[in-house]
């Protein structure tokens, strides 16, 4: 569990919660929701670029992918997970939706398109170009 | 085979008289023999004491050649000869013989072909006749018992035949032999004998002292091995399933990778007989989608191996050396191999032509993003390797900050799995997405001139390993 409660969920400590909830169920609705909410950020924040890229700054896939987006003409949205607070849970989230390893994460049209290796595949068969033509990320 | 026979020195006809069949000593033959050994005596005819003398020698000789043709040509058992040696040195043994094992037709030489050391066929006489020949010698021979003093404990037991054995050498046949025909051909001829001979014996003790020095070192580098292992070095080695298994992921891949391309060998061959015999594009589809099968397969393994050992993938030290002039990765370059195709598989339509085009644009771009990867990954590292050497924090301190040090650097060292495994997924959608753009014959075509690429490599690197070298 993780040690600070996000912002959004510290408003439910306050709800009156009936005394024959036991602490761990009340941790796991919390960590439920929180997961929900969570999934949702990523999924906004994927959709306010036509590229959006979660990386972490330890991860040197991560840097390999964003050149090849910039090499494409791409400006993709970088959020790195280690320098946010949400990141481990925005981690979990990832992982729950097939990403493994969780970094790098591609949206792309604000669909999750896959980590590394399905970047690269994508790409060798010249899905990846039409995909960003596509989302608008790249016109040529 | 081996025949017990007696051998005679060449006789003169007194000494035929006391009791031996006529031999008719042909003196070429004895001749040779007393030219032949360590010890030179010169030969004048005439003299029948020195003759006789010579004649030992030349029984002295014999038994060396033979000792040396029987353990040349054949194993024979070494241990008759000097035993009979020991036998004919026994001063009271009636009977004089000792084995002589010609490799070949036993008495039927005219002559003694010494210059044939392997066939040599040594001088010999019946049997029947060997019973009472060596009494009626011995009185003779006896004061001839010291010539030499060589400490050779064969020529001391020849000797001492020589001085009871009246030499008398018996041939079948020897009606060409003149007397005193040494002519310088044959001298000179005898003279090399005698050296290859000495030269040869003198090789195998060499060899055989050579034999005995590696066993020694044999056994003291495996006890050197032993205490090592014990000590938790890894020491890869060829026979040992029980040892630690540190580096048997890279020794494992090595196996796996040889057994991968003998059956990429078959493979390629099948495919090139379908090609050049014409077969249907049915068939020749099977077999192409059998070799990119095959390709699956060693990506597989490779993508194991990275797991087990990802430093021995990245060496290239699975590759020969040539081809690792190109390692990239752990691999090949994809783009590298789209150019080198491109060439050898026209015709291609305009629309192949653009997807091969675009192929080797894209791969290329993937190289450059894993290449620029891997040098942050590099870069990264060795800072983290090379700050807080000054610290000033104390020694505590340096030490947590050595440990964290450490920790990071083993992080960014496990990354590198993820490289090797996305560069050989590179090249494992290279290889899928060509075989999709191409028709079927045009894919056998690529695959071949592939296969071809490679295999010139490897010959490359095995005529630059057995270049001469000054």
């Amino acid at each position: 569990m993780q040690s600070q409660t996000p912002p959004e969920l510290s408003l439910l400590t306050y709800l009156p919660v009936p005394s024959f909830f036991s602490s761990q169920l009340l941790l796991l609705l919390i960590s439920c929701i929180n997961l929900l909410v969570v999934m949702d950020k990523v999924r906004d924040l994927a959709s306010k670029k036509a590229a959006v890229i979660f990386t972490k700054s330890s991860c040197y896939m991560c840097y390999s992918i964003k050149t090849l987006f910039y090499e494409l003409g791409a400006s993709p949205a970088i959020h790195e997970l280690d320098h946010d607070p949400n990141g481990r849970d925005m981690e979990r989230a990832l992982r729950g939706l097939g990403c493994d390893p969780s970094v790098p994460a591609v949206f792309i049209g604000g669909r999750f398109v896959g980590s590394a290796k399905d970047v690269i595949s994508l790409h060798v068969d010249g899905s990846l170009k039409q995909m960003l033509k596509d989302a608008k990320a790249i016109w040529f | 085979m081996e025949r017990r026979t007696s051998v005679y020195g060449a006789k003169d006809e007194n000494k035929a008289a006391n009791g031996i069949p006529g031999f008719d000593p042909p003196l070429p033959i004895t001749n040779i023999l007393c030219s032949k050994g360590t010890t030179i005596h010169p030969f004048p005819a005439s003299d029948l004491d020195t003759f006789d003398q010579s004649v030992g020698l030349c029984l002295e000789d014999a038994v060396n050649l033979s000792a040396n043709i029987a353990f040349d040509s054949a194993n024979v058992s070494r241990q008759e000869v000097p035993s009979d040696r020991n036998l004919i040195s026994n001063s009271d043994k009636t009977q004089i013989s000792f084995n002589i094992y010609p490799s070949t037709d036993q008495a039927q030489s005219p002559r003694l072909q010494l210059e044939n050391s392997q066939q040599t066929n040594l001088v010999s006489i019946p049997s029947g006749t060997t019973e009472n020949w060596g009494e009626s010698n011995m009185a003779d021979s006896s004061p001839k018992t010291d010539i030499s003093t060589d400490a050779d404990t064969d020529e001391r037991s020849q000797r001492f035949d020589r001085g009871k054995s009246s030499a008398l050498v018996a041939v079948s046949d020897s009606s060409d032999r003149s007397k005193g025909n040494l002519d310088q051909k044959t001298l000179r001829r005898l003279a090399q004998n005698r050296e290859a001979a000495r030269k040869s014996r003198l090789r195998k003790k060499a060899y055989v002292q050579q034999l005995e020095s590696s066993r020694l070192k044999l056994t003291q580098l495996e006890q050197e091995l032993q205490r090592a292992r014990q000590q938790g070095i890894f020491i890869s080695s060829s026979g040992d399933p029980s040892h630690s298994m540190s580096g048997n992921g890279a020794m494992a891949f090595d196996v796996e990778y040889a057994r991968w391309l003998e059956e990429q060998n078959r493979k390629i061959n099948e495919l090139r007989t379908a090609v050049n015999s014409h077969a249907s594009d049915a068939e020749l589809r099977i077999i192409v989608d059998g070799v990119m099968a095959h390709y699956d397969e060693i990506f597989r393994l490779k993508s194991n191996a990275s797991k087990a050992d990802v430093f021995h993938l990245l060496s290239g030290m699975w590759k020969t050396p040539a081809e690792r002039c190109f390692l990239w990765l752990g691999g090949f370059r994809s783009s590298e191999l789209l150019k080198l195709l491109v060439s050898q598989l026209e015709p291609l339509t305009e629309q192949q032509l653009v997807g091969i085009g675009n192929l080797q644009q894209s791969s290329q771009q993937a190289e450059d993003a894993l290449s620029q990867g891997m040098e942050a990954l590099q870069q990264s590292l060795a800072e983290t390797l090379s700050t807080g050497s000054l610290g000033s924090s104390g020694s505590s301190g340096n030490v947590a900050n050595y440990m964290g040090q450490m920790a990071m650097a083993m992080g960014k060292l496990g990354t590198l799995e993820g490289f090797i495994r996305q560069a050989d997924n590179l090249r494992q959608q290279t290889l899928q997405q060509m075989h999709r753009i191409l028709t079927t014959r045009q894919s056998a075509r690529a695959l071949l001139a592939i296969h071809d690429y490679f295999s010139r490599l490897r010959a490359l690197s095995s005529l630059w390993l057995a270049r001469p070298r000054e």
